[in-house]
């Protein structure tokens, strides 16, 4: 069972919409990334930074032929601390019914 | 922070999470048009069976397999849509799917090319992988939004 843990960096708007894309997929082009979210180039390595400086991001860059290629993956501990997040916001809203019921 | 959120907001977050990653898991499934293609490219190789000397049968037999090999492992590799399917969220029950399909459509067509023969039809081989690919069509979309329901099930959990 995953510990419910609020995450600050995960919090976000931004950094959630990219955290919560890339635990869906094992890894995700920056380009793949960028048109789900909707943030221009600087802006989402900018968010990409931070999650990388906070250890829930790993980047890569290479080239496929002579076009260089960055792609971003959820690290170990990115992963558990978007499960403990989720598991936050489910324990936000049961108890909001528990309250209600 | 956690006493601050409502109950509204949770509930919206894990919202936008769900939809979120739901758009992103129908994004790196295969697209539609990927059966269609298969399945005529096996069409082709059924009416080069029926109307080619052998020679031209093996060359195209093995054009087919790089082609379709080729693109399926550029969509496993995550070439066809920017990002790659998470395995364990696919998990046993989504290869056994994958490899029913393989079944379901290689059986098929070469259960009915050989029963065309038997009967004596013409194109029996033209007859057998247009069954096939018409199994390829409707399955493949119908395993994609199934292995995309049980992804699904599977995230933000």
């Amino acid at each position: 069972m995953t510990e419910a843990r609020f995450d600050a960096v995960i919090h976000a708007p931004t950094r959630l919409a990219i955290v919560s894309l890339l635990a869906a997929v094992e890894a995700a082009d920056f380009k793949f990334i960028r048109d789900e979210v909707g943030l221009s180039d600087s802006a989402l390595s900018k968010q990409l930074t931070i999650l990388e400086e906070a250890g829930y991001v790993k980047i890569s860059r290479g080239f496929v032929g002579k076009r260089p290629r960055t792609s971003a993956r959820l690290t170990r501990s990115g992963r558990a601390a978007f499960d403990a997040h989720v598991a936050a916001l489910r324990e936000i809203i049961d108890r909001g019914a528990r309250r209600a019921g | 922070v956690m006493t601050e959120m409502g109950t509204d907001d949770a509930a919206r977050q894990l919202a936008e999470i769900e939809a979120r990653q739901g758009r992103a898991l129908r994004r790196v499934l295969v697209p539609r048009w990927y059966w269609w293609a298969v399945g005529a490219a096996m069409v082709a190789l059924g009416w080069i069976a029926d109307t080619q000397p052998k020679s031209v049968i093996v060359v195209a037999a093995l054009l087919f397999a790089a082609a379709v090999g080729g693109l399926s492992v550029w969509a496993v590799v995550g070439g066809m849509a920017g990002a790659r399917v998470r395995g364990e969220l696919m998990g046993p029950e989504g290869a056994v799917g994958i490899v029913l399909l393989d079944f379901l459509v290689v059986g098929g067509a070469l259960g009915v090319a050989f029963s065309a023969r038997a009967l004596g039809w013409p194109y029996p081989a033209t007859i057998g992988t247009a069954c096939g690919a018409l199994l390829l069509a409707i399955g493949g979309p119908f395993l994609m939004s199934w292995l995309e329901r049980l992804m699904r099930g599977r995230t933000a959990r």
